[in-house]
């Protein structure tokens, strides 16, 4: 069942389609052919334009979030202003209630919705490549296992079952991340699982279990870096997943809480206003879009970059 | 065949049996449902306990979720325990929310499956032409989107409608808080008119975001189903072009899309809980958020459990459809 | 009676609460006293007429639709776990109560179904409530003394199957009985100056006994008692705390103005003219009640004309919707609640056990500022609020912190100077090596999350390091017990004035701060029981000003309510106590 199980979770992908590995790499000691796929894949990273500016986009706005903010000469606790200036230049998206600057305050929450989405990400690969590995690469009960756990994860909407965890456990910014990537896994176990398998076939890995490496130095030191591909392109296609979840959940008051923040939440507290002050509602929205784009451009580039065959599709 | 679908029915009530259990213990150890009664004033400490007792609260939580189960497989859902909502049952509760919820959900995903299917297509015959980079393009910003904002977009603009309509001398036609409180009446033309106007922006909303993804998804089964042999035999057999696409190709390329529609359905119901609160749906998104704001465990497991069958119930629907007409799939 | 309200869900906490205390709304000030919450502009109703209440004849209209954010959910409003000041809302116009509150908190006798309610002795207080003769319930049954009755029985507190959700009033009551078919007289054990409360609105309404009779099998719920056998009060019992749930025509007949027609779950519910109605008929031809939850959904709707009027959550957002929608025909009013924040400061505390410390912190505070930010973009008209017995306009509010709670850091840095507290190089105070640091601890509302932002910011000027302490499980588990170093949260007031009685005496229930005052203590005993309703206001008016100078805690400021109606309702206004509502039965409603 796993095989045909797809989801909007990623985008459609085709996993088993892997570029060859070298046979024979062993450990830390990388072989001239794998780095001169390391190599190809790179330059064609660098020449899908798209993917390069909307990276560059990307690492321009997250230094700017985190950067700007120290040169705005006021904090969050400055609340001299009046409530709901309208933009000038020392506020330029206003300001909102209690005299805040709005754009520190979208400049926060895009701190936390980024923070948020790595945290959920990393998590969620971690668990995604181990079960998916391990359930290809082992098969019999252990796939059967990993299978009925992931089934298990997919019977309950994500945002119905994330925003009841999240009610338990609390709404800081990490729990909220935590919470993600634990229900987010399941597409990369997917993926990584059905490339283990074609995988498992392989001399290479015959040759390894051969020589009497253990089990989870095969998964580690030869499964895992071959399916790298497949894995840096999941995991950016869940980040972007994760920020956007994360602000819906917020936006309907079941994710982050006060006193953390995101952007969903800096929309919920200002898109009433779109009618009347149209910037509180658009400056929040045009970071979620920005982020959300730009690194599903990225997860685009880098599919075509690790598997040429797919380029231009 | 036969065989293949016991089994897939047998896993799936097991999946459904442990989620069941899962759940239970996820709800039950996250709250505490008398903490509102608990905090009200003048409530003696009697009170407080023979609540708990009559609500088998004192009990510890596997013993609570064997009746639960129990209860639940006679048909009794348990009844809310939040304080206002007068004990209300959980399933009538339920399957009003799911009623409201299920007609807008299902309206957008065939408008969805229909115009994304179409497009994706469209788009795969036309490999790179200018329709293929527009359909390519508004599918990826779209998905790019959060669900709610379009919601709000439309929203706004939508009632900006309304006044220029009635600028021209005509009737209001799109609301924005739901259908109204005594449904659709009127001649067959007013019912259509506010039906229409009822459910227009939400269904825009939800449709935008899986019309996305059913366009993508069409056009890679498209373009693969395009490059496989058999229509390349087709195409050598002679046929037209027009009749190796409808007759072979969009036949083939269609059912991956549907099943994938199948086995999306939670990621549709999620959305629609986003959706639903913008427009101002009282389904199963409203009853959602309240349960968890107010702590009504019950209510939240009738909640989890039927969205969790209907789930599972599409995704075993997908699964028999795609090995009935994909024969190497049984193996597995 | 007061409540805390907090966390996400705040304003549904407020509403459990004052629904819950709805009944003694009554003569605040003792027997007959009025009490003015309406806010400046408080209408009077049509039907006010000397000292009671009388339906008007009015104009007929079609039928109107209001929203709030919680749906209606049972008819029983007063079994503990339907009740909801939601609820409340619609229940006004459907069972007749024997006062009627007005818009300013004048409570009036309802003249449609009473003759009178009389004080005929202090010593032991009896109080007799005389019922019309011919008054019936919309299925043709009387309504008499069993309703009383049947109230009695359930708030009383002696029969403990009953799960009413208050006991206030009705425990005090020594012995009650039906003397005729219209005449229901009680006795009380102890002097219970709010009398006039009792069979009011919102809080155990009169429910119609003859239907709890057919059900259960008692053939007279008057010879019921608590000594009756305890399978009858088990089968009695039961049903009043359930057989209400749900939607059920023929067990809730109407005997206010307007009867249940239709009710969908979680989405709205129909009434329209109760024909069995003595009174003059209602404006509109129906009225429904519905559900949307999100503030800005409902203002938007009301401007989009699918609903007439709409009363959402507070929230500045909305208010400015609303009132910018003046030119499409839409009101708006913002108007004082019931609600009042506050800040406490624990005795436990030994910073806060210096009273330097509670006088400079009150002097840094703010108010103004907190008010012009948080409450202004709602209500323009409000202000600090100045006592924390009395609410603004209430009879007997007075001004009792504007000298103390300043808001002037200059005064805040001298009073602590002159206590021999000394500024360090860190900008803060301290005293025998103990920094002027503390906590303010609070659920995660928004606007308490702001509220102590400001805070922050006022007395870091005047020394103090003030640390936010968010958290979302402060009210159901910390603040009773005492685990803070100053609370902010805020009280549903009813104009139950006695309430304050269990959260300043020393040891009360809700005396989580640990403040104690013997010439407090006493003066509030006194109060109590005063049925003179000069006597008790001026001795609680005196209590206010005992503690103001001990300085326990700072009063902030009242959360508005919010209104937004079509111009085509010539007169709708947000009762504070009963909601929207209230005069519905009133609104001329012109065609469209």
């Amino acid at each position: 069942m796993a095989e045909t199980t797809e989801s909007t979770q990623t985008a459609p992908t085709h996993p088993g389609k892997v570029p060859a590995p070298s046979p024979g790499t062993d450990g830390g000691d990388v072989g001239g052919e794998f780095l001169s796929q390391g190599q190809l894949v790179r330059r064609r990273f660098l020449r899908h334009r798209a993917a390069m500016t909307a990276l560059t986009v990307l690492v321009l706005y997250v230094l700017f979030v985190y950067i700007a903010p120290f040169f705005l000469g006021y904090s969050l606790t400055d609340l001299d202003a009046g409530s709901y200036e309208d933009p000038s230049p020392a506020h330029v998206f206003g300001t909102d209630q209690v005299g805040a600057d709005v754009f520190s305050l979208v400049m926060r929450g895009s701190q936390y919705s980024l923070q948020i989405g790595v945290l959920t990400t990393v998590i969620a690969t971690v668990i995604g490549v181990l079960m998916g590995t391990f359930a290809g690469y082992l098969r019999r009960g252990t796939d059967a296992a990993v299978s009925r756990v992931t089934d298990l994860f997919l019977v309950v909407p994500l945002q119905a079952a994330a925003a009841v965890l999240i009610a338990g456990v609390g709404g800081s910014w990490w729990l909220v991340g935590l919470v993600l990537g634990f229900f987010l896994w399941t597409p990369i176990a997917r993926v990584t699982r059905a490339e283990a398998l074609a995988l498992a076939q392989r001399e290479f890995i015959e040759a390894a279990r051969a020589s009497g490496a253990t089990t989870w130095r095969i998964v580690t030191k030869h499964l895992v870096p071959n399916m790298i591909g497949t894995i840096v392109v999941n995991a950016t296609l869940t980040l972007a997943l994760a920020v956007l979840t994360e602000a819906a959940l917020s936006f309907i008051g079941l994710g982050v809480q006060i006193p953390d923040t995101s952007l969903g939440l800096v929309l919920n507290q200002n898109y009433t206003q779109l009618a009347t002050r149209p910037w509180l509602f658009w400056a929040p929205f045009v970071a979620i879009v920005l982020i959300s784009l730009t690194i599903n451009f990225i997860g685009d580039g880098l599919r075509d970059a690790f598997d040429p065959r797919q380029t231009r599709r | 065949m036969a065989a293949y679908i016991v089994r897939r029915v047998l896993i799936s009530i097991g999946v459904l049996l442990v989620a069941s259990f899962l759940l239970y213990l996820m709800v039950g150890l996250s709250g505490d449902p008398l903490a509102a009664l608990k905090a009200r004033p003048g409530i003696t400490q009697a009170t407080i306990d023979a609540t708990a007792r009559s609500l088998g609260l004192d009990q510890p939580i596997l013993v609570r979720y064997w009746t639960w189960f129990t209860g639940v497989l006679s048909g009794d859902w348990g009844t809310s325990v939040a304080l206002g909502q007068a004990r209300a049952e959980v399933l009538p509760s339920v399957g009003n929310a799911l009623w409201v919820t299920i007609r807008l959900v299902v309206i957008a995903e065939l408008l969805a499956l229909l115009i994304g299917g179409a497009v994706g297509a469209i788009a795969a015959l036309r490999q790179y032409s200018i329709t293929d980079y527009v359909a390519t393009t508004l599918a990826f910003v779209l998905f790019a989107m959060p669900v709610f904002c379009i919601g709000i977009i439309l929203k706004v603009y939508g009632i900006e409608l309304n006044l220029l309509l009635i600028d021209l001398g005509l009737d209001r036609w799109l609301t924005t808080a739901g259908p109204p409180a005594g449904g659709f009446t009127g001649s067959p033309g007013e019912v259509f008119f506010k039906f229409t106007g009822a459910y227009v922006l939400p269904t825009i909303a939800l449709a935008a975001i899986s019309f996305a993804a059913y366009s993508r998804f069409q056009r890679a089964s498209m373009l693969e189903t395009m490059r496989s042999d058999y229509v390349r035999t087709a195409r050598a057999k002679g046929l037209t072009e027009r009749q190796v696409v409808l007759r072979h190709a969009l036949r083939n390329a269609l059912l991956p899309v549907t099943t994938y529609f199948a086995y999306n359905f939670g990621a549709v119901f999620g959305g629609a809980i986003v959706t639903e609160q913008v427009f101002g749906w009282n389904g199963m998104g409203s009853l959602l958020v309240r349960s968890i704001q107010q702590y009504d465990p019950n209510m939240l497991m009738g909640w989890l459990i039927v969205t969790a069958t209907i789930v599972i119930l599409f995704n075993l629907l997908a699964d028999i459809t795609y090995s009935y007409l994909d024969p190497r799939i049984r193996l597995g | 009676m007061t409540r805390f309200t907090g966390r996400g869900r705040s304003r549904w906490m407020l509403a459990a609460a004052v629904a819950a205390l709805l009944a003694l709304v009554a003569a605040c000030g003792g027997g007959g006293g009025e009490n003015n919450f309406g806010g400046t502009a408080a209408p009077q109703a049509k039907g006010r007429d000397g000292d009671f209440y009388r339906a008007p004849q009015v104009q007929q209209g079609p039928g109107v639709t209001l929203a709030a954010d919680t749906a209606y959910t049972a008819y029983n409003n007063a079994a503990a776990d339907a009740n909801s000041l939601y609820n409340a809302y619609v229940l006004t116009q459907v069972i007749a109560s024997a006062t009627w509150v007005d818009a300013d908190g004048t409570v009036l006798v309802n003249g449609d179904v009473m003759d009178g309610i009389d004080l005929v002795s202090t010593n032991p207080e009896v109080v007799r409530w005389r019922i019309k003769p011919g008054i019936t319930w919309s299925d043709g049954q009387p309504w008499n003394c069993k309703d009383f009755y049947l109230a009695y029985l359930a708030g009383s507190g002696k029969i403990p199957g009953f799960t009413a959700a208050s006991n206030n009033g009705y425990q005090d009551i020594g012995s009650a009985q039906c003397t005729n078919d219209l005449t229901f007289e009680a006795t009380f054990a102890k002097p219970y100056a709010d009398y006039r409360g009792l069979f009011g609105q919102g809080n155990l309404d009169l429910l119609p006994a003859h239907v709890l009779e057919q059900r259960t099998g008692v053939p007279d719920i008057r010879q019921i008692n608590p000594q009756s056998p305890p399978d009858v009060l088990q089968r009695i019992t039961q049903f009043w705390n359930t057989g209400w749930n749900g939607f059920d025509k023929s067990v809730m007949p109407a005997s206010g103005p307007y009867q249940l027609d239709s009710w969908v779950q979680d989405q709205s519910v129909r009434l329209t003219r109760n024909p069995a109605s003595k009174g003059n008929p209602g404006g509109p031809e129906s009225i429904t009640y519905r559900n949307i939850a999100d503030a800005t959904a409902e203002a938007q709707a009301l401007q989009n004309g699918e609903i007439q009027a709409a009363a959402p959550q507070v929230d500045v957002n909305s208010a400015n919707l609303l009132r910018g929608l003046a030119a499409q025909g839409i009101k708006f009013q913002a108007t004082t609640g019931v609600t009042y924040e506050h800040l406490d400061m624990n005795f436990k505390n030994p910073i806060f056990a210096d009273k330097a410390v509670r006088q400079a912190f009150a002097q840094c505070v703010n108010r103004q500022e907190l008010v012009d930010k948080l409450i202004k973009g709602v209500q323009p008209d409000a202000a600090p609020l100045q006592s924390l017995i009395y609410l603004p306009n209430q009879q007997g509010s007075q001004d009792t912190y504007s000298q103390i709670a300043t808001g002037n850091a200059q005064q805040s840095n001298q009073t602590l100077t002159q206590a021999g507290w000394v500024r360090g190089a860190d900008g803060v105070y301290a005293k025998n090596g103990q920094r002027l640091q503390f906590r303010i601890s609070h659920t995660n509302v928004p606007r308490r999350v702001q509220t102590v932002q400001l805070i922050q910011a006022q007395c870091q000027q005047a020394g103090m390091q003030v640390v936010d302490d968010t958290d979302p499980n402060f009210l159901d588990q910390r603040v009773s017990q005492g685990d803070y170093d100053v609370a902010l949260f805020g009280w549903a007031n009813d104009p139950y004035i006695s309430s304050h009685q269990s959260i300043y005496a020393t040891g009360g229930g809700q005396n989580w701060q640990g403040y104690s005052n013997p010439q407090v203590d006493a003066l509030m005993n006194q109060a109590v029981s005063d049925l003179d309703p000069n006597g008790f206001r001026q001795k609680w008016q005196d209590v206010d000003r005992l503690i103001a100078a001990d300085l326990p805690s700072i009063p902030l400021f009242v959360q508005p309510n919010m209104l937004g109606y079509s111009d085509r309702i010539d007169n709708a206004y947000f009762q504070p106590n009963f909601g929207p509502l209230y005069n519905a039965n009133e609104w001329v409603v012109q065609g469209g």
